[in-house]
């Protein structure tokens, strides 16, 4: 899963602090969200995607080939 | 969510109410400290119990630590419900779900090496010390029965 996290927020030019100071986290869950080394929770991702006023689907992009569900 | 009782904490004042509910744990911990202290003075000279140095050093330890823990606690405790911008960033950090995440897995990470570290003092100490095989398997036992009334209460709130 990649997000689009680190270029929206350079479009909007702000911070790592800042985004985390608005979503309630810390710096750190920022710079690991960006780097792809966390996967946001439910709530998190829905905060992320209010703040930058976009669904969900488009800030966290799944990648060919990843199985979100098995089909019957 | 936060804490042993999943309390959910999503602003300042929910935090706030969480470090007050904590006040009490910290007087368990300074009776605790207390008791031990009292009991290893009253062992030694009230009822004249033969104390190795090693152990009367190990229990007055424990106590004082105790004691301290606690202390220390309330006054952080007492410092972050003074200060909003301390509280802010207590609670962030407390609350981060990265960082729950961190706890998690490193408590499991804990665990698994305790569970080894029972088993290999059972089986080699036991050999020596038969008593330490029943010691250390009534804590496994202890930890099973934990962890299966904790599984059957948290399945029933989730």
């Amino acid at each position: 899963m990649q997000t689009r996290i680190l270029e929206l927020r350079t479009e909007k030019k702000i911070t790592q602090s800042e985004l985390a100071d608005a979503l309630d986290v810390t710096r750190q869950t920022i710079i690991s969200l960006e780097s792809g080394k966390y996967k946001a929770s439910l709530v998190l991702a829905h905060k992320i995607a209010q703040y930058f006023g976009m669904s969900i689907e488009e800030i966290f992009v799944f990648e060919e080939g990843e199985n979100l569900c098995t089909e019957y | 969510m936060y804490g042993v009782l999943g309390n959910e904490i999503l602003t300042d004042d929910d935090y706030r109410a969480y470090l007050n509910k904590k006040k009490p744990v910290y007087a368990v911990l300074f009776l605790a400290g207390i008791i031990t202290i009292l009991i290893t003075q009253l062992a030694q000279f009230v009822w004249k119990v033969e104390l190795m140095d090693y152990m009367h050093g190990f229990y007055t330890g424990i106590g004082v630590g105790l004691l301290v823990i606690a202390i220390f606690l309330y006054a952080r405790n007492r410092r972050t419900l003074g200060s909003p911008e301390r509280l802010r960033k207590e609670r962030i950090k407390n609350t981060d779900e990265r960082n729950l995440k961190i706890g998690q897995k490193s408590r499991m990470i804990a665990l698994a090496a305790l569970l080894v570290g029972i088993y290999v003092a059972m089986l080699i100490g036991g050999l020596w010390y038969p008593i330490l095989t029943k010691v250390l398997a009534g804590l496994v036992y202890l930890f099973l029965i934990s962890y299966c009334i904790a599984y059957k209460v948290l399945s029933g709130r989730m």
